[in-house]
């Protein structure tokens, strides 16, 4: 059930009404909100919830285990456990056939066959999501740094709790349990609050991403056949394509969480404003940054060791990252790009602050940030290595009517979004746009309401995290 | 550059309500503003191609002859003032597009017959591909029909429609800003290069001919490809339950109003005519429509009727220049034999 059908707004009307009609018991509500987001989820196919069952259970009562003992090695024991549980089906689901095919590609190069099958593995919707909020959990509690969850029925609610469940916010077990536990009550401001980002991320899913995915597609499916300011202009469109989805995929469900009560972790903050790595990834994907950064790169040793050692763990935690989106070479290729852009700055991060003092000078670090940037994201978005060095060696600046019209489509589409990006930047207020005066909103909304309708894409197309 | 947050803050509870119910003021106001420019300015050719069929139809001369209905292929391959020329027979064209399909055909009839009374003869001439079209595909048209049919627009056309055709019916006719015709979208995807499109297929004579010059030879090579695959996946199905409602309300129509009905095979591009597939599907098409209008005359329900060079057309059903002459003769001659 995609956010951006009418299935799913019939589901949400009928959910929400039950859910707040409720309002006297917390737990028929988190019922109703299970219950749900188990149809949510086995909408798509539902021999998958077993996958969500497990783990819920597992990490349950790993987590309850964990609670009342206090033997180390039992307990350490038991925090296995909940890894090889949910690493394994990760591994399984996600990434078998993914290293089956690469070694046997490997071995190969030796003139020799690799003697087994692959599995013809669907990969679970949202799978990377659910199993790195779980294990947060299980970690958490194993480091003492939060008491474990006693009622399973709230338990479960905060492993499948729909709105972030097959996308994110990958949300931490310590910010969305006690939430869960304690009673809610109807927010008009929040709900408000809600309502804008679920408006604000439609726009930006159905009318800047879907739309600039023509663009996108057309240009990575057959790079050798556009000049060099096409590839540019497809760049910069799956570059807004890439953050329209998920940053409105995120708007979406931290919006309807507003209006169940609930407050998720903000998962975007104007990324493309970032003048360098660090700045970046403090602004994109921030509950899997912060993932990363808690329960990886701080368990490696962070920056506690030598300079070698700190950018080895960057490195690590950045190629790890790469691989979390996705089982193929070309995400691993980007987390590799990450990691070295992080290293690279490193040493620099002084310089590079203090050149910042001045606003226009600042305003260039973000310029040339955002150049490695859509690098980058052409390493994420390209299937092969042809494709990109197709694109990065193409340097023919032929003018076209298709050139005009694509830089027509890109402006037109992605100029509002930039514009609100400084609009929130400025007022250091993601809500901004919210609390404009009347003069400004009534007409802000008019023009999201209306380009919702008219330049909306019907094609109820996939959030592209949705695959991993 | 600090990295924002968000900072949820306390709103007047009328400032809210004027904001949410402002944006659903904008809309409907722009739908209105938008709803009345399609009124003078229709982006879509096929819907203009009908609404002045329409408008022909409510001007039309009362001793018509013959009256031909169907959709692009006969638009642009009957010439009604040359079969008159031919013949000494008065005919005029309400050939419309094919995805009104035989609702239509029975609307304009029944609606020509309330004002003028019947033709002698009523000749009807689809393309094989429409015969099968299903009430979706269809219903997509429907909101062109003139208001005065719009009252109960199903139960006139002769369709069952879904819970869907009825939302897509409703969106189509009331709500144009989110219809699926996109022609705002042609606007605001090139606003600079934009021009009000003009066509040869829509520009009719005043007997609803439109002469259309320009073959294109490959397009119908890919044409016949496409459409083959098509014969043998509608050959299962070749007369939509939509289609045979109508088909039977123009039988009972003709015969109420002692009226010929006749069959006409579209104009065919030679190697598509020959084909065995295509051979095959106006057999069991022909099959399902003589049950359905068991009095129609079928002479000219046959591939090999009039069959043309991929040089004289500009899809395998569609001729162009002097080719709809040479077809207006063909059907002349054998309507009249």
């Amino acid at each position: 059930m995609l956010f951006n059908s009418y299935v799913f707004a019939a589901f949400f009307a009928v959910v929400f009404s039950l859910y707040w009609a409720s309002k006297s018991s917390r737990r028929i509500q988190n019922a109703i909100l299970l219950v749900a987001s188990y149809v949510f989820y086995g909408w798509w196919d539902w021999r998958f919830l077993s996958l969500i069952v497990l783990s819920t259970a597992v990490d349950f009562a790993v987590g309850n285990a964990l609670g009342t003992s206090t033997d180390a090695v039992k307990r350490k024991r038991l925090v296995t456990v909940s890894l090889l549980v949910n690493l394994g089906l990760l591994g399984v689901f996600k990434y078998f056939n993914f290293f089956a095919d690469s070694f046997a590609d490997m071995i190969g190069v030796f003139g020799l066959t690799a003697d087994f099958a692959t599995l013809n593995i669907v990969l679970p919707v949202g799978i990377s999501f659910y199993t790195f909020q779980t294990l947060s959990y299980s970690i958490d509690v194993y480091r003492r740094r939060m008491d474990p969850c006693r009622d399973l029925l709230d338990f479960a609610l905060f492993v499948g709790f729909f709105p972030q469940l097959v996308a994110g916010p990958i949300e931490r077990a310590s910010r969305l349990i006690p939430q869960i536990t304690q009673p809610r009550s109807w927010q008009p401001d929040e709900a408000y609050a809600g309502v804008f980002l679920v408006i604000w991320g439609l726009f930006k899913k159905v009318v800047v991403a879907d739309n600039l995915a023509t663009i996108a597609n057309a240009v990575f499916s057959d790079p050798q056949g556009h000049s060099g300011l096409n590839i540019l202009i497809g760049a910069l469109a799956f570059t807004m394509q890439i953050y329209g989805d998920f940053s409105g995929y995120s708007d979406i469900a931290r919006g309807i969480s507003k209006l169940f009560g609930f407050d998720l972790m903000v998962n975007f903050k104007l990324p493309y404003f970032a003048r360098d790595p660090s700045d970046f990834w403090r602004r994109w994907h921030v509950s899997l940054s912060t993932w990363l950064r808690d329960y990886l790169y701080i368990g490696l040793g962070g920056n506690r060791g030598s300079n070698a050692r700190t950018y080895r763990n960057l490195f690590l935690t950045m190629l790890l990252g790469g691989l979390w989106h996705g089982a193929a070479w070309n995400f691993v290729l980007w987390g590799v790009y990450h990691g070295l852009l992080l290293i690279a700055y490193r040493p620099i991060q002084g310089h590079v602050d203090a050149f910042c003092s001045k606003w226009y000078r600042e305003a260039i670090a973000i310029a040339v940030f955002f150049v490695f940037t859509v690098f980058g994201w052409v390493l994420f978005r390209a299937d092969s290595m042809e494709v990109i060095a197709g694109m990065v060696t193409n340097f023919s600046f032929a003018v076209s009517g298709q050139t005009l019209g694509w830089a027509w489509l890109l402006l037109y589409l992605s100029a509002p979004v930039v514009a609100v990006m400084v609009w929130q930047q400025k007022s250091e207020n993601l809500l901004a746009p919210a609390y404009a005066p009347l003069f400004v909103r009534v007409p802000f909304f008019g023009y999201l309401a209306f380009m919702i309708v008219v330049e909306g894409s019907r094609m109820n197309s996939e959030f592209i995290y949705f695959q991993f | 550059m600090i990295v924002p947050g968000e900072k949820v803050q306390t709103q007047p509870r009328a400032g809210i309500a004027t904001v949410l119910l402002s944006a659903i003021v904008v809309l409907a106001a722009a739908n209105f503003a938008y709803a009345s420019f399609l009124k003078s300015v229709t982006l879509n050719g096929g819907y203009r191609l009908a609404e002045k069929k329409w408008e022909l139809l409510q001007d039309a001369p009362d001793d018509i002859d013959y009256l031909f209905v169907g959709d692009s292929s006969c638009n642009q391959g009957l010439d009604a003032a040359y079969f008159h020329e031919l013949t000494g027979k008065r005919a005029l064209n309400l050939c419309t597009i094919g995805n009104m399909a035989a609702i239509d055909d029975a609307l304009m009839v029944s609606e020509f017959i309330g004002r003028y009374g019947a033709p002698p003869h009523i000749v009807v001439l689809h393309v094989d591909d429409v015969w099968p079209r299903d009430d979706e595909s269809i219903n997509s048209a429907l909101h062109i029909l003139p208001s005065s049919l719009q009252t109960n627009v199903f139960a006139q056309g002769g369709i069952t429609p879904t819970l869907r055709n009825r939302v897509h019916y409703l969106i189509n006719r009331h709500l144009p800003l989110y219809a699926e015709n996109a022609s705002l979208q042609t606007i605001t995807r090139a606003p600079f290069s934009f021009r009000i499109p003009t066509s040869a297929h829509d520009t009719i004579d005043d007997f609803g001919f439109a002469s259309v010059e320009g073959a294109d030879e490959a397009g119908v090579r890919t044409d016949r490809t496409r459409r083959l695959r098509g014969v043998d996946e509608a050959l299962s199905a070749p007369l939509s339950e939509a289609n045979r409602r109508s088909v039977a309300r123009l039988q009972q129509l003709s015969r109420e109003h002692d009226a010929q009905l006749h069959f006409v095979m579209a104009p065919l591009e030679r190697e598509f005519a020959q084909s065995e597939q295509l051979r095959e599907f106006v057999e069991a098409v022909s099959a399902e429509l003589l049950e359905a209008a068991p009095d129609a005359d079928f002479r000219l329900f046959r591939p090999d009727l009039a069959n043309f060079d991929a040089a004289e057309m500009e899809s395998v059903d569609h001729v162009v220049g002097e080719a709809a002459q040479r077809f207006t003769e063909i059907v002349a001659t054998g309507l009249t034999q």
